[in-house]
């Protein structure tokens, strides 16, 4: 028998599972323009709503595994990852306290810092990706923000079937 | 009042110190994959075994694309199978008739090779293979093909797919290898315009239906619809293999150089199959290991680059 919490965590596992996978599922090219990074989402919510979690551990793997699923430079989104859950983290108490609006611009901006981390990775490492195209994702990601706080919690609070 | 203050201060601070102390720990460890990555020293193993985990996640992406195409045949009609059947049947002949044409043109070509004591074309082997439909790296123009070392496949060999050139492979596992496409933004590749013979590099820019000429002056010749060859140069793509065509020339007089788009042959977002082709056998210069190589092409022919 299962502890809720153990339930929880694995709800929430299963949940990141599914968040990687569309993150590899071909779609058309104007959708892919704008493909939000759920796992990101993910991350970032369980930085803001669960403070026993090793948080920064969970978010440097979580980088790793995009960044060996996508074949980028190892550790890129790794980086982007842990420099965005640490920020959350530092102040996820002031956040928490804020409206669902309120919150999305915070991680609207955190999504830009992360993004703006790969995008100096990427030019630093000799392969500049310099199309606008590619900052879609920060609002796209950000606009799903007051659905993940609704629906997340409801996933991973429903009972096994 | 005053000590509450500074205990509060104090917690603070020593939770910051930890959670900062944690994040710096995981920085340096990242920043440490990306130079070991970057300057490609040891981490091969490590990849090819995140490659290997990475794999079933890969396998997972692509059965709902493999479910669609199986449902396709599974429901198509008598009336359209027989249609494909005979656009298909027609197709055929049609491709026999111009290889019998091909295959008389070699053999001139031999002939006329041996008159000249230039080398003979030596056939390469070729490897088909599959497209894995798998989103590599967001938003970069990568593939993965199902076919790597297992089958001979290695670094930097050309990939192309019914309309030309595709892309060359970059990271070879054992069942599976990464290709970048013409496309990608950190691809190029040294290529000839077939009307005037004139030498060039066409660099990828991120979108899969356009590349860029951006090296020639503004007042060269070229225009729409000319066909765009590889030039043999650079030592990885062979000699005319179709690249593209011109579909664009914008001659800025503000600009010394002219911005030239070009389609590409290739089907870079809609194949399915893929033929790997050996490496042109031309002496290269040794170059930096993680550089785009087509960019490093040696400047003198060493061929005869003229289709």
């Amino acid at each position: 028998m299962m502890t809720n919490r153990a339930q929880q965590n694995l709800r929430l596992f299963g949940l990141a599972i599914v968040a990687a996978l569309f993150s590899g599922t071909p779609i058309p090219y104007w959708m892919d323009l704008i493909r939000p990074e759920l796992l990101l989402l993910i991350v970032l919510w369980l930085t803001l709503h669960n403070e026993k979690h090793n948080v920064l551990t969970i978010a440097w793997i979580a980088g790793l595994t995009m960044d060996a699923f996508h074949g980028s430079i190892l550790g890129e989104n790794a980086l982007g990852y842990v420099a965005i859950a640490y920020l959350m983290r530092r102040y996820y108490q002031r956040i928490r306290a804020f409206p669902t609006l309120h919150q999305t611009l915070v991680i609207f901006v955190f999504l830009v810092i992360e993004e703006f981390i790969v995008f100096w990775i990427d030019g630093l490492t000799g392969r500049p990706l310099t199309i606008w195209t590619r900052w879609l994702e920060t609002v796209s990601t950000a606009a799903l923000w007051p659905w993940a706080c609704r629906y997340i919690p409801i996933w991973i609070k429903r009972p096994m079937l | 009042m005053e000590t509450g203050s500074r205990q509060y201060i104090r917690v603070t601070t020593s939770r910051f110190s930890a959670l900062g102390l944690r994040a710096l720990i995981f920085a340096a460890l990242s920043a440490a994959l990306i130079v070991a990555d970057y300057s490609g020293v040891g981490l091969s193993s490590v990849r090819n075994v995140l490659k290997y985990a990475a794999s079933p996640l890969q396998w997972i992406v692509q059965i709902p694309s493999a479910a669609i195409d199986l449902i396709n045949t599974q429901i198509a009609t008598r009336e359209t199978l027989i249609r494909e059947n005979q656009s298909l049947k027609s197709n055929l002949t049609e491709r026999e008739t111009a290889l019998l044409r091909f295959k008389s043109v070699q053999d001139e070509n031999d002939r006329l090779r041996e008159l000249l004591s230039i080398k003979k074309d030596e056939r390469s082997a070729e490897v088909g293979a599959m497209i894995l439909s798998v989103k590599q790296d967001h938003l970069r123009q990568r593939v993965l093909i199902d076919q790597g070392s297992d089958a001979g496949i290695g670094r930097d060999q050309p990939v192309i797919d019914r309309g030309g050139v595709y892309g060359q492979t970059v990271s070879v596992g054992p069942t599976t290898s990464e290709v970048i496409l013409l496309s990608d933004s950190g691809h190029a590749i040294p290529v000839i315009i077939e009307r005037t013979g004139l030498r060039s590099i066409a660099v990828g820019t991120g979108d899969p239906h356009e590349l860029l000429l951006p090296y020639l002056p503004r007042n060269t010749d070229v225009e729409k619809n000319d066909r765009i060859l590889t030039s043999g140069l650079g030592g990885i793509f062979k000699a005319g293999l179709p690249v593209g065509i011109v579909k664009d020339v914008k001659r800025d007089p503000s600009q010394p150089l002219a911005r030239i788009l070009v389609e590409p042959a290739a089907a870079l977002d809609r194949s399915h199959e893929v033929l790997v082709l050996e490496a042109a056998p031309i002496p290269r210069e040794p170059a930096p290991a993680n550089a785009p190589s087509a960019t490093n092409a040696p400047a003198q022919p060493t061929k005869v680059a003229k289709p």
